[in-house]
């Protein structure tokens, strides 16, 4: 039986627990509504790139080798988003099983698959699992820059036009609300047709097919394709981490909650036997002062 | 009348504004465009953005890098890699900036590479300055 020292202390220690809990919360929920406004933000801006990548396609007939499928690619580079801190539920673990999962089915089918993790959770993960990654990146949630996707999205353009991957995956955290996100596998690359044909679909029943026809470029066409699909490439990369540190943020905070709830509960209960061994140890001592009186009396 | 959004990958700078003119810093140069400007498409190059609004007889100006200016005939839209309005820009770190760009510039053995980089610095400092003036 614990003395009642003991429960008072293990009470106190909850308590602090608790307050550290519902304070990651709050922080959690202030960085969750920066990043939420960080995706609508960009939304605008990614549907914009790909109505004009529709535009020009539509019209000119341009073909790019990222616009390519490729029906059975043999080798393909795997990017696999996780943050670098714990405490936020299944997120991780999540996001790494699938990933794990997706290596060992694929394993047979690709001659060579590369991994490219971010966040430190992936790393460690992968590293246990003795799957060397070609590149890693830390301190997304820091500041999830659009230079520093383009940075990444610059390294896989580069390996993809070398030759050396024929497809680029992107495993990530989709953000769906503040409490649920889904794992979701994206080809990047490359760059799939159907969305484009989406857009350019969108854009025809908006204003009619008739205007872009005889639409002026500077400087030509291809070259302007070319930087636009890079760019699309950049802007999807940012996209996917932006989603993933939402997703995070919302994890965390609903992991925190859960926490703190059950932090909550613990103390409750806590409490109540402090206050049943309180009153027993008082009964007690009363009813050995009182039959020592009785004693002496007789 | 002409519609003009400009976006970047971190906001919406502007929504449909209706505006009477516009001049983009364009791949060859200022481009001015006017209500009724054939269908193009280009892209842009680091410099300063001026549109005027409708109605309005002064010009409003933001400073942005590279970037992709469409117009048809629904209006002009911008897509720039960033935009900053004058209250924005710190024109002290970029007179900074360009000073540091343009001294690292003097280093004879540059790369090919560096030198775009720090070129590009130098006409983004310029730009900014430029607005800030």
């Amino acid at each position: 039986m614990a003395s009642l020292k003991d429960i008072r202390s293990r009470i106190s220690s909850v308590k602090n627990t608790q307050q550290i809990t519902r304070a990651m919360k709050m922080v959690s929920a202030a960085k969750l509504r920066r990043a939420q406004h960080n995706i609508v933000n960009l939304r605008p801006y990614a549907n914009r790139i790909l109505s004009l990548i529709g535009d020009i396609a539509a019209t000119q007939r341009v073909s790019h080798p990222l616009l390519e499928p490729i029906e059975s690619p043999k080798s393909v580079l795997v990017l696999v988003v996780t943050s670098d801190r714990g405490l936020c539920g299944g997120f991780n673990a999540n996001i790494n099983k699938f990933a794990y999962d997706f290596y060992r089915q694929n394993q047979g089918k690709y001659s060579k698959m590369d991994f490219l993790l971010v966040g430190k959770k992936a790393i460690e993960f992968f590293k246990k699992r003795q799957v060397e990654p070609v590149d890693t990146m830390l301190n997304l949630a820091k500041d999830v820059s659009y230079p520093l996707a383009a940075k990444v999205a610059d390294r896989c353009m580069t390996a993809f036009s070398q030759g050396d991957y024929e497809a680029v995956y992107l495993i990530y955290n989709q953000f769906k609300s503040a409490i649920s996100q889904e794992v979701i596998c994206e080809r990047l690359l490359p760059i799939s047709l159907e969305a484009t044909n989406f857009a350019d679909e969108e854009k025809k029943s908006k204003e009619g097919p008739a205007f872009s026809k005889d639409l002026i470029f500077e400087p030509k066409p291809e070259e302007i394709i070319e930087e636009l699909l890079n760019k699309h490439f950049a802007v999807q990369v940012y996209r996917c981490m932006s989603e993933s540190v939402a997703a995070e943020h919302g994890a965390r905070m609903s992991a925190m909650e859960n926490a703190t709830k059950n932090a909550g509960e613990m103390i409750d209960g806590l409490t109540l036997t402090y206050n049943k061994l309180r009153q027993a140890s008082i009964t007690t001592e009363l009813i050995e002062i009182t039959s020592g009186a009785e004693a002496l009396k007789a | 009348m002409l519609m003009f959004s400009l976006v970047t990958p971190e906001k919406k700078v502007i929504t449909d504004m209706e505006v009477e003119e516009l001049l983009v810093p364009a791949y060859k140069g200022q481009l001015n465009i006017l209500p009724g400007h054939a269908p193009l498409m280009t892209t842009l190059s680091v410099g300063v953005l001026c549109y005027r609004e409708k109605g309005s007889s002064t010009w409003e100006s933001v400073a942005i890098s590279w970037g992709y200016c469409e117009v048809s005939p629904k209006g002009v839209v911008v897509l720039a890699e960033t935009a900053e309005t004058k209250e924005e820009i710190d024109k002290d770190r970029a007179i900074e900036a360009l000073k540091k760009a343009q001294k690292a510039l003097m280093d004879p053995d540059l790369e090919p590479d560096q030198i775009k980089k720090f070129q590009r610095k130098i006409e983004r400092a310029q730009a900014r300055i430029d607005l800030a003036q």
